[in-house]
């Protein structure tokens, strides 16, 4: 196209007029902008108020010595590192990849978490806020190994809590330290982080039971919901917190075990055990862990021989972890640096012996 | 029963040609752009002096905006109508859909709009915002190490005015000016949140497709 002189005269006129629109706009923007903009760092946000900051020292103060002492340190140490945290940024979708390699027959949690991530991504702040997930499936599927890499995925302190075998509540929230073995819990312990959004897991969850009446897992009512959250309080320390950022992450074998009210407040996955074809991921990540945890593992090949992965896939995630250590420990005790098929064998449950009376 | 003729009754309620002239302009509003919607109130009025008793039978179907530019073609043949509505069609083709002012039509996308320089200005920001704002996203960290003030828009360096890093390349004598890329990571709850406000003030433009990266088209 040529350019006259007026279609040049038109466009200087054109780009003029943009450039004091652009930078109009810039200035009022970059004005709101501070105003509105709070003078936290940025990705951070307030884990507690200096007023119940405040207010905890001065009720820490009427307390006897021993317990003073203990409260002031717990104290001391959370304003040490700061009435702010940082929160955990919602990573890309596509870090989650990995996940959908490793895990195949979790790719609708997979899924979920990306989403998840995807709508945090639209904020300007960009934090990531999990629901509080619940897998549920059977035993060996790998749902404890999924949620600790999902907890190393997004980068964040994580802590698993064996809930078959907590004593009580205070494990989670703390116990008052008037009592001998007062302490806060492991929430607190947690929080006490520069990142202010742990990953919990809550193994076996079901194995708390529906018939107990006791207050295990009685914090968590308030604690998976985001509102109630906002001000937790530790049982030792009675300082209220922040705790709406902590993802929880639950895994269970027996969903109806669970009381329905907890249950409700957890997004719910059934997560089925890996197909075949499913599993050759799997198996191919567990070998990859086994590598990279285990110093004999560099004296064998980095790849397994189809036939051995082949009997590997027919098992559950579980059973091939075991059948592939124990193949692994036959080959070295005959002095050999590669694996066969019939290293591979699952080692069954004895059948136990029937009860009361056996027909003849 | 007072029965009335027909001619009676066209001079009660108003002629066919004043009522179809009536619902076009009470749903002009919701079928317009904002910017055009004072042209076609002053179209209305024209058209609306223009009716007489030979046009009472007249109807106009109603109008579309179609690639830019009102189409409203009555299917009657009446020189006058017709004149009027070419020159104002033409007056629509250079009005501003957002604000109003004068503006010719542009390439958004695939689409053609008549938009003035600040509105088309803003707009193609909000884009280029948005497609810098993407670079950060990369998973080539060597891509984003900086990025050359050439390599960006000169609508998004008035926005980046201090952050601007000078660079000699070795064995050049040119000093060139760039954005790191943690300038850029410093910059980017501003981009986002002026983004944010670009989307909030340009929801309003009627018949304008939402940015996309790759709107990039001569104005």
């Amino acid at each position: 196209m040529t350019r006259t002189p007026h279609t040049r005269l038109r466009q200087t006129a054109d780009s003029w007029q943009q450039v004091q629109a652009i930078r109009q706009l810039a200035q009022d923007h970059a004005q709101r902008f501070a105003q509105n903009q709070p003078s936290l760092p940025a990705g951070h946000r307030p884990l507690f108020a200096a007023d119940d900051m405040r207010e905890r020292r001065q009720w820490a103060n009427m307390l006897t010595f021993e317990t003073k002492r203990s409260v002031t340190a717990h104290l001391d140490r959370a304003e040490q590192l700061g009435a702010t945290r940082r929160v955990a940024q919602a990573p890309r979708p596509d870090v989650f990849n990995p996940l959908m390699r490793d895990f195949p027959h979790f790719d609708e949690v997979t899924a979920h978490l990306q989403q998840r991530a995807a709508l945090s991504r639209l904020g300007i702040s960009r934090h990531l806020r999990l629901n509080p997930i619940l897998l549920a499936g059977d035993p060996g599927v790998g749902k404890t190994a999924y949620a600790q890499a999902v907890a190393a995925l997004l980068g964040v302190p994580f802590s698993k809590m064996e809930v078959g075998t907590m004593s009580a509540a205070f494990s989670l929230c703390g116990l008052d330290l008037g009592y001998e073995s007062g302490k806060p819990g492991l929430l607190w312990d947690l929080l006490q982080n520069e990142c202010m959004s742990p990953l919990v897991i809550l193994d076996e969850i079901d194995k708390l039971g529906t018939d107990t009446h006791d207050t295990h897992l009685g914090p968590l009512y308030g604690l998976l919901e985001p509102v109630s959250a906002t001000r937790f309080s530790d049982a030792a320390l009675g300082l209220p917190v922040d705790a709406s950022y902590v993802s929880w992450l639950a895994t269970c074998n027996d969903v109806d075990r669970i009381e329905p009210a907890l249950r409700t407040r957890f997004k719910r996955f059934d997560v089925p055990a890996p197909t075949p074809r499913e599993m050759r991921p799997v198996v191919a990540s567990i070998q990859r862990q086994i590598r990279r945890t285990e110093e004999w593992a560099a004296s064998f090949p980095a790849e397994l021989p189809e036939d051995v992965m082949a009997c590997l896939c027919s098992m559950t995630p579980r059973e091939a972890r075991q059948a592939l250590t124990d193949a692994y420990a036959t080959a070295a005790m005959e002095d050999r640096r590669y694996l066969r098929p019939s290293d591979v064998f699952l080692q069954l449950d004895p059948p136990k012996p029937a009860m009361g009376f056996v027909s003849h | 029963m007072i029965e009335f003729h027909e001619e009676e009754l066209l001079e009660l309620t108003g002629t066919v040609y004043d009522l179809s002239l009536n619902a076009m302009a009470e749903s002009a509003s919701a079928r317009l752009p904002k910017g055009w919607l004072r042209t076609f109130s002053a179209l209305v009025a024209q058209l609306r002096a223009a009716s007489h008793p030979c046009r009472a039978r007249m109807v106009f179907d109603g109008f579309t905006v179609e690639d830019g530019s009102l189409v409203l073609e009555p299917r009657f043949p009446d020189r006058v109508v017709h004149g009027i509505i070419r020159k104002y069609r033409r007056k629509l083709a250079c009005t501003c859909t957002r604000c109003g002012r004068p503006g010719h039509e542009r390439w958004l996308g695939l689409s053609r709009v008549p938009l003035c320089a600040t509105c088309y200005g803003l707009r193609m920001l909000q884009t280029e915002i948005k497609l810098l704002l993407q670079t950060l996203d990369t998973d080539e960290p060597r891509q984003k190490d900086v990025i050359l003030e050439d390599n960006l828009s000169p609508r998004v360096r008035l926005l980046l005015t201090d952050s601007w890093r000078r660079l000699q390349p070795e064995g050049s004598a040119t000093v060139v000016r760039c954005l790191s890329a943690a300038a850029l990571e410093k910059e980017a709850p501003r981009l986002r949140s002026l983004m944010n406000e670009l989307d909030k003030q340009l929801q309003g433009m009627h018949g304008i497709p939402p940015a996309e990266p790759g709107d990039f088209h001569a104005g």
